[in-house]
């Protein structure tokens, strides 16, 4: 798992919010394999199809193991110090199994880095990713398809109503078997 | 036993550099020819999947990730009007460059659905008495009903418009819309 690599420098509770930091980074920087969008469905094609409709909608970062944006990270990775916070984050599922996805990260350290926009310049900076997710029961999955992240993250898991969106876990990729999340976000808008 | 862990973003990057991305010649979902220069390296291609965005705000990846859960890289002066669309499902055509990381120079596209709804795709104009109607001069021309104040600030801009048409009243009741280039 990600997290026992993790340089834990406040204890238990930045332990949880890097944890938290990187899983929503991962939302937006994952992306691995993405299985086809179904072509075949199952007999509950329709109870499927209105589940996600219900499901569709704009949900916004409120709370992470209870801190509210923003939510600040350390961690060491590859030997080198990762830090900022997490200023926002934002999921939009769509009704057709896709999503898009949000994360405004203030770097304010990082590795000397080629890559625009994850200079640790203490600006906000936004990543995006999408994918695809299935409902699955009460749960729903995840899938990145984005290629900015691929190999990152395989999966997310979550669970999604009428209070809003929680992410659970992630896994897949570099994320290892599995990275705990207690995310929230709440539904602004259908 | 250590594992090596880089920079998540690093990674990141570095997958998108060297991603083995499927080849040009082994999809049957594409329909391949020589260009017109025969190079080894460029085929024309047309390839349908779902536009899929990633990136920073300053450096944004576009791919189109195909039925099979394959992806190509998308590039071109288009770019910017695919990136407007992410996760529609479209037809893009152009020149698939195998050089390196197998990519497609997206010379036109089609967007096929929006949220599982078939878009209509044009320019938006003002007529009417004080320009005080919307109209959507694509395919067809219809009047987008109601009038939106937010589209008034596109006028001029290719948008895509998803909702229900009435032709015999040239007519398009909005039922969600947005910008896919902005007006010139």
């Amino acid at each position: 798992m990600i997290v026992s690599k993790l340089s834990h420098v406040r204890g238990a509770r930045v332990r949880q919010l890097t944890a938290i930091a990187l899983a929503a980074a991962l939302v937006s920087l994952a992306a691995a394999w993405t299985p086809a969008p179904a072509r075949t469905r199952s007999l509950d094609r329709a109870a499927s199809a209105n589940r996600l409709a219900d499901l569709a909608g704009v949900y916004v970062l409120q709370r992470a193991s209870g801190a509210r944006p923003p939510i600040p990270f350390e961690m060491s990775v590859a030997g080198g110090a990762v830090a900022g916070t997490v200023d926002g984050a934002r999921v939009i599922l769509a009704s057709d199994g896709s999503y898009t996805n949000d994360v405004v990260v203030t770097w304010t350290k990082t590795p000397m880095l080629p890559i625009p926009g994850l200079e640790a310049d203490g600006k906000p900076h936004t990543l995006a990713g999408s994918g695809t997710y299935k409902v699955d029961g009460d749960k729903i999955v995840l899938r990145p398809a984005d290629m900015f992240s691929r190999g990152v993250v395989r999966s997310v898991e979550a669970t999604a109503g009428e209070k809003g969106l929680d992410l659970l876990s992630a896994s897949g990729g570099l994320a290892g078997s599995s990275v705990s999340i207690n995310a929230h976000f709440v539904r602004i808008r259908d | 036993m250590r594992r090596s862990f880089c920079w998540l973003a690093v990674v990141a990057f570095a997958a998108c550099a060297h991603n083995p991305e499927p080849r040009a010649d082994s999809g049957s979902a594409l329909s391949e020819g020589s260009d017109s220069a025969g190079s080894a390296t460029s085929q024309l291609a047309e390839v349908t999947g779902r536009v899929m965005v990633g990136g920073t705000d300053r450096f944004v990846m576009v791919t189109l990730q195909r039925s099979d859960g394959r992806a190509l890289r998308l590039t071109g002066k288009l770019l910017d009007e695919l990136r407007r669309l992410g996760t529609a499902e479209v037809t893009a055509r152009g020149v698939v460059d195998s050089s390196g990381t197998v990519s497609l120079d997206v010379r036109e596209y089609e967007v096929l659905a929006i949220d599982g709804q078939r878009p209509h795709v044009g320019v938006l104009l003002a007529r009417g008495p004080g320009g005080d109607e919307l109209w959507l001069a694509g395919g067809d021309t219809l009047r987008l009903v109601p009038t939106l104040d937010a589209l008034r600030e596109s006028v001029g801009a290719k948008i895509w418009v998803t909702g229900v048409s009435d032709p015999a009243a040239r007519e398009l009741r909005i039922g969600s819309y947005g910008v896919i280039a902005p007006a010139r």
